[in-house]
């Protein structure tokens, strides 16, 4: 087992009477996490303690090994890129990227080769002089990349890097997620754009008002839900005759009718339901044209995660 | 690898290019021009001679002093902070390597040279107005230079309290008029020791003790030159160490709708 890149225990974070994050405890290894939820759920937030942004009100967290509490030290590592696409408007993407590497301490020889080497990773170079104000919002979203690259950190920090992008736009960014991991970075990804969080890696954290919910590996998140109650969709010619056989089955616990020819099921032994609901489908007592698991994608299991 | 000295000149530099771009570029730009405009409105009008060096220090007092140096540096101080919390900029520069005092100091460095790029100009085309039209009539002495004085130090002192304003609240222009036009204007005018807690009353100090002449040297004081120069540096020197308190603190929330 690898140690923990990112470990947080017990991360509270207050905005007055609004909780953040409350007692957030996750662990994110080596290699892509991502970080999921809804809107709302503290994935800014986390990040923003992460970059040393904000302070908690209890708990601890740590990033390559450190505490949060020295950011100056910890920034050397991490790269952050903010879900805000807001830039300095008025600069080019190279004098944006060049002004923050000086800030970086990097002389002015350093910050241009670095600068380009990110322009390159990001395929930005054409544009390196065009106004940011011109620039849309996947470029943006590069562009802020490159800022959280330039300095190669161990670590990147993206939020919501998917957010409001063109089709086109999150393929690009997701292969470049992949070949910056492939570089040996660590990416920590935040996202409620969930099956393409699942394109990129089976590590996930799942966050939901201000905790972690479930971690680990995908599939083993999809196996807490063996135990749980699963909601299952069958289109049939006959919904009332297949919603009194679901009636009577003891692992049934909610029958529904969303529309003419279908009808809800939620079973506790998903296993039992399927055996089942195939038998009665092959004695030809009941019509059964379709079935379909609601809850077999990572958002349904989010949302039964996140009851 | 560059130190922090140097680091702060790149803040400096940002911040100075930041104040030439957009809607404040030009209301600067039009406060800047009021001084030549009135003058040469003055000189057109056939004003000339020592009558129109008196009116150049009467400018120097009742517009430069009392509106141009408060609204541009109002414009440009406020904006050094409250733009970029407000655009969610500021995450890249405290994300950065750098001191957040270093930021601080960056900042009003670099508005202070923007607002100077905006007023020094004013000034000394105004006085080459004055200049071309007093047919030879010389300027009192110390009158010049208690008049660039003024400027140069009222630069230093409201930048300082803009900055901070801008810093800790969302309502610092509003509260930046309000401290421009209500308690430096109005207490200068209260009896007794009331004034003594305006800049306006150690700047007019400050103009009292380079020249005795006209509208710039008449100003009955109870402070010395060494308050007149102290005061303004103090203000701006407390302001920035509060700055820096309160940057060293501050945390860059997410929306909270998306947090």
């Amino acid at each position: 087992m690898s140690a923990s890149v990112v470990s947080a225990t017990g991360a509270t974070k207050r905005y007055g009477e609004v909780l953040g994050l409350n007692g957030f405890t996750a662990e994110f290894g080596p290699g892509i996490t991502g970080l999921v939820g809804p809107n709302g759920a503290g994935k800014s937030t986390f990040f923003r303690v992460l970059a040393g942004q904000l302070h908690l009100d209890a708990g601890t967290v740590t990033v390559l090994g450190r505490p949060v509490s020295a950011p100056v030290r910890t920034n050397r590592e991490v790269g952050y890129c903010p879900e805000s696409p807001t830039l300095y408007e008025w600069m080019s993407a190279e004098e944006f990227l060049r002004t923050l590497l000086r800030l970086d301490g990097f002389d002015a020889t350093e910050a241009r080769r670095r600068c380009e080497d990110a322009l390159v990773t990001v395929d930005l170079l054409p544009v390196k002089d065009r106004r940011l104000s011109g620039f849309s919002r996947g470029m943006r979203q590069r562009v802020k990349i490159a800022q959280a690259l330039a300095h190669e950190p161990s670590l990147l920090l993206l939020d919501e890097p998917l957010n409001a992008l063109d089709p086109v736009s999150r393929v690009r960014l997701l292969d470049l997620f992949a070949k910056i991991a492939r570089e040996g970075r660590h990416i920590i990804l935040s996202s409620h754009v969930l099956y393409e969080v699942e394109r990129l890696t089976d590590q996930i954290v799942m966050v939901s008002n201000g905790r972690a919910i479930a971690q680990g590996d995908l599939h083993q998140i999809r196996d807490l839900i063996d135990s749980r109650p699963l909601t299952v969709e069958v289109t049939t010619g006959a919904p009332r005759d297949l919603g009194r056989a679901f009636a009577g089955w003891d692992h049934v616990t909610d029958v529904s009718f969303p529309a003419p020819d279908k009808v809800l099921a939620q079973t506790r032994a998903p296993d039992v339901f399927y055996r089942s609901l195939g038998e009665l489908a092959r004695s030809g007592a009941i019509e059964v044209r379709g079935v379909r698991g609601l809850d077999d994608n990572l958002e349904a299991v989010f949302r039964l995660l996140a009851g | 690898m560059t130190g922090q000295l140097e680091r702060l000149g790149v803040i400096a530099g940002l911040t100075y290019r930041s104040n030439f771009v957009g809607g404040r570029l030009w209301i600067s730009a039009l406060f800047a021009a009021l001084p030549p405009v009135l003058l040469g409105a003055f000189l057109a009008y056939g004003v000339t001679g020592s009558a129109l060096i008196t009116d150049w220090g009467a400018i120097v007092i009742t517009l430069v002093l009392s509106v141009q140096i408060p609204l541009v540096t109002l414009i440009i101080g406020v904006g050094l902070f409250r733009n970029e919390i407000e655009d969610d900029t500021l995450p890249y520069l405290t994300l950065r390597t750098i001191a957040r005092p270093s930021i601080v100091i960056g900042k009003y460095l670099g508005g202070l040279a923007a607002a100077l790029t905006f007023l020094i100009p004013s000034f000394v085309v105004a006085l080459g107005v004055t200049v071309a039209g007093a047919d030879g009539a010389s300027f009192p002495s110390g009158y010049v230079t208690a008049g660039l004085a003024i400027l140069l130090f009222g630069t230093v002192a409201y930048l300082g309290v803009y900055l901070l304003m801008g810093l800790v609240t969302r309502s610092a222009f509003v509260l930046g008029l309000v401290y421009a036009f209500l308690w430096e204007f109005v207490l200068q005018n209260f009896p007794g020791h009331l004034p003594q807690v305006t800049v306006y009353y150690y700047l007019r100090t400050l103009g009292a003790s380079l020249t005795t002449a006209g509208p710039v040297g008449s100003y009955a004081t109870t402070v010395g030159v060494a308050g007149a120069v102290g005061a303004p540096l103090g203000v701006a020197v407390v302001a920035l160490l509060i700055a820096s308190l309160v940057v060293n603190s501050v945390e860059t929330a997410p929306d909270r709708s998306d947090s």
